[in-house]
Order: C-alpha cells, then structure tokens, then sequence
C-alpha cells in the first residue's frame, strides 16, 4: 500500500536531488550532496525553515520602496516587484518558503492585470509568506479582506442591496471545500448555489485600503476594512442572518452591525467551511499534486490523501505538519509499495519558472544583486525572465483564469498544460538563448551558460577528460532518473566526441590544458549542454 | 526539431544524420482507401468562437418581447429603446415572441444577419447548467451532461473519429495539416483525445512557429520505459512531432495565402471602454485564418477565442450603459465576423466555412450594484456563414417566467446545436455522431444550415445512408465484432488496412440485403497495432481505427 511512514536512513542523491526539485525553485550541486547525507527529519527541518523575510522592492528613482504608499498603477512598478519575487525565488535554494508562496498563489490566484496595483500585490505575497508555514485557516480568513483579492475577485463591490457574489463562489469551488459532484439544480454536493449567495452576504460591505493604513494586528501587514459611514458605524454589510445549507449543517450565521460582528462574520464563515473534511481533503489533494504527482488513485486516495487530511485536521490546519508528513514519507520518496501510482520521480513537467530557477541555480549562474546593483538587478530581469517565461507559457502572476494556471487544477492533463507544439520549443530556445547569453528578442542577456569554467571550477566531477564519466556526473543531476545506456551513449558518443573515438575528447582537454585553447572545448561542451537540456527529459523533474 | 539545426547553430560540430527528415509524408495509395472519410473528403470547415468568461446574452441580443422586464431586471445596465445608441431591432416582421434587438455596437452582426448569413440561437445551455467557469468550460468542451467527467473534448473525439489514421498516419497526401488548429499558445482541452496527443496544434504566427522549431531541439529518446516519467515522456515527444510535422507546411500555406485587399479588418474599439477591452483580440485570429485558407490549409475545425466576458464588474459605463466593456466585447465580435465573411466572399471561400460563437455560460438577467451581472444560464449562440439558415432559433427569452433561480429557461440543449452543424454542415455519420456526442440523436427543432448547403439533400435522414459502426471490442484482443448497415440491398466491401494504408485482407465482398449485418473478425494473426476498417457501399466510404493488443 500507499504509506506515509517516514523514510529511513540518509536520502543519497537521487532523492535529494527529487526533494529539492519539488520543494525549491534549485540549488547547486554542492547543496544536493548536502542533503544527500541527511535524514527526511533533518532536510525538512532545513526545508520548512523560513529565512528572514527580504527587505520589499526599492524604486531605483527614489531608491526607497513605494509599496507603502504609492498606489498608483505603473507598469515600472510591476517590473521591479515581479523582478523582486523571482530574486526571492532564486535566492531560497534550500528553503521551500518561495516554493510555498508560488503554490499559494496558485491556490489564492489573482491576476496582476486586475488587481493592477503592484503594492497590494506585495502584501498578498507577504501575507503568503506570512502563513506558508502556518495557519492555512487562518490565512483564508485574511485572504478575503487582503486589498489585492479584495479588487481581483470584486469584494469591494460587493454591498447589502447589490451583492456581488464573485470571490464567495470562488470562496467555495477554488479555494477551499472545492465543488463535488453536481447532484441537483444549484447543488455541489459540497455546497449549493444558495451557499454562495449566503457566503456573498456574510462578506458584505468591505472595502481596499489602498493608503495601506488598515493594519492586521496579527500579521503586521496592510489589509481591507469594513465600509462605515461618516460616523464610523459600518453602512454597506447585510446585518440580516445568513442560511446555509444541509451541506453545512444548515449553519446560520447570525447578522451583525459592528466592525467586530462583521470581521466575526467572516471567521465564521471560514470556520463553518474548514468543518467540513472535504475541505482538508481538497487541499491535500491540491498539495499532492503540486509537490508529488498529478495523479490521484483510489489507493492514493485513501492511503495518503485521507491521513494526510486528518494531520490537517488535528494540528489545526497548520500546514508545516501536513508538508513534512508527505515530504517525509516513503510514498514521495517511491520507497513504499504503492500498486500504482508510484515512480514520482520526474513524473511532473517543471514549470517554466522552474526550468528557468533550477537550471540558473544548478549552474551557478549568478544574476545581480538588488543590494549592490539595483538597476542592473532590474535589467537582468527584464532582458531574460521577462520574455523568457511568457515564451514558454506563464506571465508570473498572470495566470489564464481564475482557477489559476491550468497546470494545477485543469483535468486530466494537469501539468502537461505547460506545454504545446509551441512553449516546448521555446523551453529549448530558453536554453540556447542561455548558452549563448542572448535575449529572446535579441542583444545581450547580461549573463550566459558557459559550462567550460562551470566543469572546471566544480569539484565533483571524477575525471573532466574522461568523456564517460563527464557525461555521467552531469546527468546524475541533470535528470530526474537515470537514463537508459543508449541515451547516454548518445551524449556522449554521437555530442560530446561527435561520432568519433572517445580518446578524442581526453586529447582535446590535454590539448586545451597545454595550449589554453578553449574554443574547441567550449564548443563541445556547449554541444553536450544543448543536446542533454533540448531534451524532453529535461522537462520532467 | 531537428538535431541538425541546433548543432549547426553552435558551432563547428560535424552535423549529424538528420533523424526527423523534414514532413514525414505518409503514403496512403490505395484508392480505396483514400476516399475512406466522406465525412473528412469535402471541403467545410468549422470555426468556433469562444466568448470566454461568460456572456451576458441578454445586452447582446436583447428581448423585445419582455423589455419592461428587463428595464425592471437590470435598470443600471438596460440597453435603451430610444436615443441615438438604442437598441438595433433584428426583424421587425418577427413574431412577437421572437422580438429582439442587437446591442448597439453590433451593426455590423446586423447587415450580416439581414443579408440571411447569421442565425441567432436563443436560449441554449444544458440542464442543470453549472455556474462555475471552469466547469462550465469542461462541459461545453467535453459534450456532455451536467454530471459527467469527461477526459476527452468532443472536438477531439469528432476529429479522431473521421480521421482514425489520425496521429500514426498524419500528416498524409490528403491531409497535410492538423485536422484542428486553436489560435493561440495552447491547445484547449475540446481537443484533446482520451489518450495521446491533442487533435489540434496552436499556432499564433506560422512563419515565427516555422523558425522556431527549426532552430531548436535534438534526438528523441528511443528506450521509453512504462512509468509516469515515460508516460510524460511519450507525452512530450508526440508534441515534437507534431510540431515538426506541421511546421513547414503551416508556413508554406501561410505564405502562398492572402486575405483580401479590398477587406480592412478592425483594431480597435470606437467608442469608450477600459484600456483592457479596447483592442480587437478575435479580428487577427479570423484574418489568419482567411488567410491559411486562401492558402490551402485542409484543416477542419479552428478554435478562436474573445475573452473577458467575465463582466461582474463595470460591465457598462456607470454613466452610458451602451458603453463599456461588454460593448467594447460585442463591438469587436461584430466587427470581427463581418470582416471575416466580407474576406471570405471575396476570397471565394464563403461556402467552405461556418463559424459560431459559444460561452461557459450566460449571465443573471438581474444586474448587480457594480453596473455588473452575476453567472447565469442559458444564452443565445450566434451562428454566422454563407450556408446558414438565416434568421431566429428559438423565441427570445420571456422575463417574466424564469427559473427557480431567477436564471433564463434553457430552450435548447448546446450538444444539439453542435450535433446540427456536425450533421448538416460536416456531413457527418450517424456513427460520427454517436461517438462525438455519446450516442445523442439530435434535436429535430434544430435547422441551422441552409437546404442548399446540406450536406445531403436527398437523404437528410440517417436511415436513408449506410453505416459502418465502431468494432467492439476495441482494442481488440482476439476477435471483434464489425457491424454495418446497409440503407437498400447493395454492394459492400470491407478491408482491413495496415496505416500505411496497404490493405491485408478483404472481410466482405458481396451483395447484401438492406438492414443491419454484423461478423466476427479473428485477429489472432496480426500483430499488435493499429488498423483501419474501410467499408464502401452505395458510393459511401467509411473507416474506423480498430487497435489489437
């Protein structure tokens, strides 16, 4: 069967190697090795550790931030915010706190060409930051007051005598209990139409704060308020009681009229909701398939999706539980005897964020640093990631729709919706625009792949010259399983020596070593980078 | 992807044997054979307009015939009776139960409609319509009910279905290109097949795909091993395939088209609307297909897509509820589809294509406080096309007598809608039919195509035609059932082909009574694969992909 039992003994490469492509955004060899030697306990512990959170964007023009103040809507500004996530992104290597805040943007979607205002959208990743680790209930209730979601899905817009029910339906089908089966007129098994107009009422009368002086007390971070009137009393929410159906134990949610009752009314609500088991159910299911595989069996189903939902349950739905009971387990590790369902290893197609995150940080690349080079920080990211992503099918934080990028929610293919005829080909243009330190749309990218001094400053390589072994080393990162002998031949036989002998590639090493020549190396080295990364392998992680 | 061009491109490595030569163009000789698809031999296509989001059908056509109601409904956003952006009524020699006007912003749907090019169908959705988008969405693409799951949408299921040596023996000599093309960066999930590769390719700009793919990737792995990472990895191969097969003759059809010069397609919005909305997103993706048409291209079904229509907010300016975003939508949409037929017309291409527009869903006939509108029901689908039967499906909708849910009745079943146009304009089969839309007969109130454009005239009954059912089983293990039907005492032949489209063996060769004839083929002796059963008779051809395990 399926099991959670934690794994025993220390991890060795390969499955560190897997744990760090699901749970980070990459790191370098040295670091995989590193948690090769440890224990499932202590590379969580390492893993579900949050750094400090980052200092927030600075605006190169004041060079002070504006995500304090400024609300207006400048395209700049999304630049420079989206350029800070992907830094944060980079940086994490060996904490899964960026992973975390990625996924629950996948969960908590909103789209940054609605929201518009890029300071808001900083709070909605800092409030991610803020729970990735923690209370996912508690985050649902500060997710429905949080000024950017407030604007995304029309809270704002929703009052007593015109309700707008957009972010309640949303509320209930995405973001927690998830729609079951439709089992009659309106009804969702989970929920029922009637549900999502009650919720829409219980979530009257809020409002943006885009001054960003409606401070949570318990997160420290700018929120929404209740609407009021010149008086100070909340004029916009419906004070009358709130009915729910037998899906939520005929709940009533009884009406109020203070700030309080209001912010009350919505705990509630989120509460009444997180009662229900299909909501632990739903977002485990979610976790599964983000962090392990796309496909949920019976067995999975029962075996890990059910007791995963009770950890949820019993720790009071903190997340950090739930994440290291699955990151643990012999099932994520393959180490169990699943009847199907099993071999997780490279069973999920990398995004494009992270083939883009993993292979720079695998190879060292080092983009600059915001700290010490603002604007060229920026540059580096409007030159590369900017173009690179959309060309392989994601606008960081432009997801399609409101149920999110389709990779994660869109039955059946999930993550193969990451690519097409068209994004797989630039996943490979990706690659060579790397080596070649160009831009997608031309002129110099700043930074490149040059994989001569990578091999040579790397410690880990057995022998550079012996063409076997080279090819062996690399891909004993590079892939996420080991690849069939005939397919490393052809790294090594039909790429790096081009057909011929493969004393051919020890001479033209001893040859560079003597002569300083590194043209003729490069260039094979570069060959073997294209062929062994232009790869559908290369995808899967 | 060929592995020469990306060596080539880095440098002095030796090129390689090049592995995927240019379009693998498969041959299928046999004479036979190659009519096999009546469905797939003639010349129409099917355009599909996706109005993403959700539209709120009644400010797009609007119910004259209830309009006190629906002032009363939605008071913000009620498009006006007089005034110089009053509603634009459709057939003032309608019924009156058929009353209704186009949005303002729609006159350019409207000359199509009154030159009999555009049918209006009211009221169409399922039972138990869905109010979630994206459910919604899986319905409308996958065709079926309310409370079925599907894993393949009925586009790919139609398409595989006429095509059954589709993907092992494509691109062929007849046809070169995908049998369906969604323009865009993705391919949407109508397309695909229970299994396997989608039966669509995305392509926004063929001369951009055509570089693109020529200058990047290398080998194909060969050793696929039966886990998830082989099953992605399969996966992933058959897109490069795809890609490579289909790129160079994208191009080329491209390049040898042209739309009409005489024809000036919209960009832009004339009247006021948020920055987001101003921009004609549907116009380039009909020209672009104009144009691979005048080109060549064989493909059958497109997909297009206008999006946000997700209006739950500021759908009409708070001042002027004839602008805004939503006109903004119908204005492009309009302006879109009238340049799209004028080109074609010119072109002499207006008796191949039919387009039609459709929705998850439409919206609440209630508005709500933010001069927006809530998920609703049932909505009109606009049907455009020199083949059309021109005029209203339907009565438009009666406000005063809607659902428990405050939502629009549903006057038509959008399977039946898609199963007309499938039938009467695709000429597609009884067995077509069943396959795409699980067995579902249709719905006889239903006549969008014009009599001198039905597919056959003389027999629009599927009694009166032949048929060759699917085997059962199938994937086959050791024997099959293969059942046909014969309209009156004929002629048939059956054979079996490999998909090289050599033929292996003859089932039947005879005579036979009308009425319906079943045998049981062994298939012990052959190798596992995929085949084709190919039937002739009455001078119809049929073929259906039978696999043996």
């Amino acid at each position: 069967m399926a099991s959670l039992t934690p794994l025993s003994g220390t991890l060795g490469t390969a499955k560190a190697a897997h744990l760090l492509r699901r749970a980070t955004f990459g790191t370098k060899q040295a670091e995989i090795e590193n948690f090769a030697n440890m224990t499932v306990t202590q590379a969580t512990n390492l893993l579900l550790t949050a750094p400090p959170a980052p200092t927030p964007p600075i605006d190169p023009s004041t060079n002070q931030t504006w995500v304090f103040t400024d609300n207006t809507t400048q395209g700049t500004y999304r630049l420079y915010l989206t350029a800070w996530w992907m830094h944060n992104m980079m940086q994490s290597q060996t904490s899964a706190v960026e992973k975390m805040i990625f996924f629950l943007h996948t969960h908590f979607t909103s789209k940054f060409s609605v929201v518009r205002i890029s300071a808001s959208v900083y709070h909605q990743l800092e409030l991610f930051r803020h729970y990735a680790f923690g209370d996912w209930r508690k985050l649902t209730v500060k997710m429905t007051y949080d000024n950017a979601m407030l604007r995304f899905l029309d809270g704002r817009t929703n009052r007593k005598n015109s309700p707008n029910e957009n972010y309640a339906r949303e509320l209930l089908e995405l973001y927690s209990i998830g729609k079951g089966p439709q089992i009659g007129e309106g009804n969702y098994t989970n929920y029922t139409e009637d549900d999502v107009q009650a919720a829409a009422r219980v979530l009257t009368g809020w409002n943006v704060d885009e001054s960003y002086q409606t401070i949570d007390p318990e997160t420290g971070l700018a929120a929404g308020r209740v609407r009021v009137n010149g008086a100070g009393i909340p004029n916009q929410h419906d004070i009358g009681d709130k009915q729910f159906s037998a899906a939520f134990q005929n709940t009533l949610i009884q009406g109020t009229n203070t700030e309080a009752g209001i912010r009350g009314e919505a705990e509630q609500l989120i509460h009444m909701i997180f009662n229900q088991t299909a909501t632990a159910e739903n977002i485990c299911r979610k976790l599964y398939r983000f962090f392990v595989n796309y496909r949920i069996t019976d067995e999975i189903e029962q075996d890990i999706i059910a007791p995963l939902a009770q950890t949820f349950i019993t720790q009071n739905f903190q997340i950090k539980p739930v994440l290291e009971q699955l990151l643990q387990s012999e099932h994520f590790y393959d180490a169990d005897d699943t009847t199907e369902g099993d071999h997780h290893f490279g069973a999920l197609l990398k995004s494009p964020l992270e083939l883009f995150t993993q292979t720079l940080n695998f190879f060292e690349i080092d983009l600059p640093d915001p700290a010490t080079q603002l604007s060229a920080h920026y540059t580096s990211f409007s030159r590369g990631a900017r173009h690179f992503l959309p060309a392989m099918g994601m606008i960081p934080y432009e997801p399609i729709e409101t149920a999110g990028y389709p990779a994660y929610h869109q039955e059946p293919n999930f993550n193969r919706n990451w690519v097409s005829a068209n994004t797989i080909a630039y996943r490979y243009k990706f690659i060579q625009n790397l080596q070649e330190g160009t831009q997608l749309v031309g002129g110099s990218l700043g930074y490149e792949l040059d994989p001569l001094p990578y091999v040579e400053n790397a410690t880990y390589f057995q022998d550079i010259s012996d063409p076997v072994l080279l090819v062996q080393d690399l891909a004993k990162y590079l892939f996420a399983i080991d690849l069939p002998v005939e397919r490393m031949d052809y790294f090594t036989k039909d790429i790096l020596v081009d057909g011929l002998d493969l004393g051919y590639w020890s001479q033209l090493w001893l040859d560079y070593q003597l002569t300083s020549d590194a043209s003729e190396v490069r260039s094979r080295l570069k060959g073997l980078i294209n062929a062994m990364l232009q790869t559908p392998e290369y995808q899967l992680g | 992807m060929k592995r020469r061009d990306f060596l080539s491109a880095i440098g002095p490595l030796a090129a390689a044997p090049l592995l995927l030569n240019g379009i693998p163009v498969r041959a299928m000789s046999n004479q036979f054979l190659k009519k096999f698809a009546m469905n797939a031999d003639n010349d129409r296509v099917l355009i599909l307009v996706q109005l993403h989001g959700g539209n709120d059908g009644l400010n797009t056509i609007i119910p004259l015939n209830s309009y006190a109601e629906y002032v009363n409904l939605r008071p913000n956003i009620a498009i006006p009776d007089t005034g110089s952006r009053a509603y634009l009524p459709v057939d003032t020699t309608l019924p009156s139960d058929q009353q209704a006007a186009f949005h303002p912003d729609m006159a350019d749907a409207k000359s199509l409609y009154d030159d009999g090019k555009m049918n209006i169908v009211q009221g169409v959705t399922y039972p138990n319509t869905n109010q979630s988008h994206f459910r919604g969405r899986d319905i409308w693409f996958g065709g079926g009910s309310y409370d079925e799951f599907k894993s393949s949408g009925w586009m790919g299921r139609y398409l595989e279905f006429i095509f059954p040596d589709f993907p092992e023996g494509h691109p062929s000599q007849d046809m070169p290109d995908p049998v369906g093309l969604e323009v865009g960066g993705a391919v949407s999930f109508g397309f695909q097949r229970d299994s396997g590769v989608p039966a669509a390719i995305a392509v926004e700009d063929p001369v951009a795909f055509f570089d693109l793919i020529n200058g990047v990737g290398g080998a194909l792995p060969t050793n696929i091993q039966g886990t998830h990472f082989g099953e992605e990895l399969s996966y992933l191969m058959g897109l490069e395939q795809q890609a490579n097969d289909y790129a160079a003759r994208l191009k080329s059809v491209y390049e040898s088209g042209t739309n009409s010069a005489s024809v000036t397609y919209p960009t832009t919005y004339s009247g006021t609307a948020p920055a987001n909305y101003q921009d004609n997103e549907l116009a380039w993706q009909l020209q672009l297909i104009a144009r691979l048409l005048a080109g060549g291209i064989k493909t059958k079904v497109f997909l297009t897509r206008l999006s946000r229509f997700d209006t739950h907010n500021d759908q009409t300016l708070s001042n002027d509820p004839t602008m805004g975003a939503h006109a903004a939508l119908l204005y492009h949409l309009s302006t879109a589809m009238k340049a799209f037929q004028d080109d074609l017309q010119a072109l002499g291409l207006e008796d191949r294509v039919l387009s039609m527009t459709f929705s998850e869903f439409g919206r609440r006939p209630t508005s709500n406080g933010s001069f927006g509108t809530d998920h609703g029901k049932a909505a009109p689908m606009l049907v455009f096309g020199k083949g059309v039967n021109g005029g209203m499906t339907g009565l438009s909708p009666d406000l005063s007598d809607l659902d428990s849910s405050n939502n629009l009745k549903m006057q038509y079943d959008y399977r039946d809608v898609f199963i007309d146009v499938l039938e009467n304009w695709m000429g597609a089969d009884k067995p077509t039919i069943d396959y795409t839309f699980d067995n579902r007969t249709g719905d006889p109130n239903i006549n969008l195509i014009n009599p001198n454009f039905a597919t056959d005239i003389d027999n629009p009954d599927f009694s009166q035609k032949p048929a060759l059912y699917p085997n059962t089983p199938n994937p086959v293990q050791d024997e099959t059932l293969v059942r046909f039907f014969l309209a009156k005492h004929s002629h048939v032949k059956i054979g079996l082909f490999d998909m090289q489209g050599k033929e292996l063996t003859t089932l039947v060769d005879e005579d036979r009574a009308q009425g319906v004839h079943e045998l049981t083929y062994q298939v012990t002796h052959l190798t596992a694969g995929t085949y084709m059963l190919a039937m002739e008779a009455e001078g119809y051809y049929a073929a259906r992909k039978m696999v043996v395990k």
